[in-house]
């Protein structure tokens, strides 16, 4: 059986039935099959510490990756927003909870929508999206090769970004989500500049006992700020590279290994029929081989190299 | 393998540089997953192309050589298409 299958003789038309046209339709049919299975069961909970999706990204690591990338271009460093995190993490959520992968909602709500419900006033806002990735280097130089995606982190009218991490189940398959905001309030922030010095004037009198009911407010605001900025980036969701039961394998890994497998079996056979019919004086409508065994080595080499993640 | 090579030279040296550039193309596209589709998607008309007007030239077209590489051509694109999933 397993002769006719890889080895040519008169049973297979002196042709390995593996390299049947038949035969390349089905495997096709059936790597397809597993594969779509295999997305499906990384979702299942009972097998999500074994399929599933590893990440190592993290908010700290993508702001520091997106500011090496501004300072090549002498740009200034981008601040983390408490507004444009807690914007870019409701647009997460909105992401899994209605399934959907887009700057726009199904909805039609768009990113601007999500940073004026967490009250973050903008002149110049922008976002990137990406899915898929296991760390933040990847992502980063992904963005970097899309030219919509560089043009905000290397946007000069920028001052502040939101950085959301998410992990959860995207149409059927496990993923880690990253919400990149950017933004400048512009006249919002100098507004507030002119309050803060206005409040400096008034303060400097120290008089009446509303001054000092104002001073004491503003040191009650700056206390709450200092702790709303010390716990932007813990408050942006663990990846799942940091979990204890991290997933052993993800389904890219086990689908490329699956592919692999096929494609190197294939070759073989190749090869073999090449040798095989090479010493044998028979007569074979079909070529040689050489063109499928080109293609096929250059498929592995694809699959082989084949870079993860998603951009958006 | 170095004889058939050597017979049938400008076809497989056109088929090497459609291969390379094509191979080239599907990283450099990247991270657009649809514009990989799309260099799988000519991966595969190429191929298939390729070894039907090869076997043409050389007047060796039967329906199963048609089959064989519209098969092949099938697999390779649908691979590459199943990994960018």
């Amino acid at each position: 059986m397993l002769k006719h299958f890889l080895h040519p003789q008169r049973s297979n038309n002196h042709r390995p039935k593996l390299l049947h046209p038949e035969a390349f339709f089905l495997l096709s049919l059936v790597i397809g099959s597993l594969i779509i299975l295999l997305n499906a069961l990384s979702s299942v909970s009972i097998l999500s510490h074994i399929l599933g999706f590893a990440s190592s990204i993290a908010p700290s690591g993508v702001l520091s990756q997106t500011n090496i990338e501004r300072k090549k271009l002498e740009l200034k460093p981008l601040m983390i927003n408490h507004e444009l995190n807690a914007a870019a993490l409701a647009k997460g959520q909105d992401m899994f909870n209605d399934q959907y992968w887009s700057h726009v909602a199904h909805d039609g709500k768009q990113p601007w929508d999500f940073m004026q419900e967490n009250n973050y006033i903008y002149v110049v806002a922008g976002e990137n999206l990406a899915r898929d990735f296991s760390d933040t280097n990847g992502m980063v130089k992904a963005w970097m090769e899309s030219p919509t995606h560089r043009a905000n982190i290397i946007n000069g009218k920028y001052t502040e970004t939101g950085i959301a991490v998410i992990d959860g189940v995207l149409e059927g398959t496990e993923t880690t989500l990253v919400v990149q905001m950017f933004g400048n309030r512009g006249n919002a922030a100098q507004i507030s500049k002119k309050a803060e010095s206005t409040t400096e004037q008034v303060m400097a009198k120290e008089n009446t006992a509303q001054e000092i009911e104002r001073k004491q407010e503003l040191q009650r605001f700056a206390l709450d700020n200092s702790k709303e900025d010390s716990s932007v980036l813990a408050g942006a969701l663990i990846p799942v590279g940091n979990l204890k039961n991290s997933p052993l394998l993800s389904p890219l890994q086990l689908s490329k290994a699956l592919i692999l497998f096929v494609v190197i079996i294939v070759l073989l056979t190749l090869f073999y029929d090449l040798t095989v019919i090479g010493h044998v004086k028979t007569m074979r409508i079909v070529g040689k081989n050489l063109a499928h065994i080109m293609l096929f080595i250059l498929i592995s080499f694809l699959i082989i190299f084949f870079r993860a993640g998603v951009v958006g | 393998m170095k004889e058939e090579f050597i017979k049938h030279k400008i076809a497989y040296i056109v088929l090497a540089l459609g291969l390379v550039i094509i191979g080239i193309l599907f990283f450099a596209v990247w991270p657009s997953r649809d514009w990989q589709r799309v260099v799988a998607l000519v991966l595969t008309l190429f191929y298939f192309l390729w070894g039907v007007i090869t076997h043409l030239k050389a007047d060796h077209i039967t329906r199963l050589v048609i089959m064989e590489y519209l098969g092949v051509a099938i697999m390779a694109g649908f691979l590459l298409v199943l990994i960018t999933l």
